[in-house]
């Protein structure tokens, strides 16, 4: 899996991508650019955004990837959750309040 | 007691502001910053009411005094007046909640408080519910795990505004 920023993406689009494989971009609320993740589209989203958080310097949390402002179930696969290719996502931390 | 200096408050906020404004752009939320009192007002919509009204409307506002020594204070104000209402100001979490308990409570001195570490209004100390959590100079080490984390404003906006995304109305009906 690997992951870029997306200024870097749009000079450097393409490679180790395969038909397996969604390619999105993905913004953290403590940052202003985005970054482009290659994952297989049967990750779950919880794995996918575990790995995306720590690219973004999280420490801790329980982080999802949000599409359309709806949070995604961390247990489905990529590809269950309809996340597709081009998809811009967001990560929000979906712990629970008290 | 004033535990960082105005010009440390300023340097913080300022450095993790633009990624807050860019993550409200994101969403065409208009966020807007009072410079001299260090003020944060966010428009927030929750689902409709009813199938055929519009969207519910809040407003979270957030101040910063000796942040990042302790966390923000956070709390919804009216959506058109931004007057303090207490309770019917802020979106009701659903019942049962997805991740089995939301950050809007009906507690503290107005009767609704965002209860996450990242508000110093949750604490103690500020007469919010917790007193588990020690004093607000630990927000950064507090709550367990298992609960939300943000240490941003960026991170706390967005936090907070999932949670309105899947709140049930209002928690009482607009004054």
């Amino acid at each position: 899996m690997s992951s870029e920023t997306k200024a870097d993406a749009q000079d450097e689009h393409g490679g180790g991508k395969g038909k397996q494989d969604v390619e999105v971009t993905v913004f953290a609320p403590r940052v202003t650019e985005g970054r482009v993740f290659t994952w297989d589209k049967h990750l779950t989203v919880g794995a996918a955004a575990q790995e995306a958080a720590t690219a973004f310097g999280y420490a801790a949390g329980t982080p999802t990837l949000a599409k359309d402002d709806v949070a995604l179930d961390r247990d489905k696969q990529l590809v269950a959750a309809h996340v597709r290719d081009g998809d811009e996502l967001d990560l929000v931390d979906t712990g629970g309040g008290v | 007691m004033m535990l960082l200096s105005e010009d440390t408050v300023r340097a913080y906020v300022a450095e993790e502001l633009p990624a807050a404004k860019a993550w409200a752009q994101r969403r065409g939320r208009q966020l807007s910053f009072d410079e001299e009192a260090l003020s944060l007002t966010l428009p927030l919509y929750g689902p409709r009411a009813s199938d055929n009204g519009d969207p519910e409307a809040y407003c979270l506002r957030g101040t910063f005094d000796d942040y990042r020594a302790v966390p923000p204070t956070w709390w919804f104000i009216h959506p058109d007046s931004e007057a303090d209402i207490g309770p019917a100001a802020y979106p009701a979490s659903p019942s049962p909640h997805p991740r089995g308990s939301g950050l809007f409570l009906a507690s503290g001195p107005t009767g609704a408080v965002i209860c996450a570490h990242f508000n110093r209004l949750a604490y103690a100390e500020e007469q919010g519910p917790h007193g588990d959590w020690g004093a607000t100079t630990n927000w950064l080490n507090t709550p367990p795990s298992n609960y939300t984390r943000a240490e941003t404003i960026g991170d706390m906006l967005a936090r907070i505004s999932l949670e309105v995304d899947e709140s049930q109305g209002r928690m009482a009906p607009l004054p």
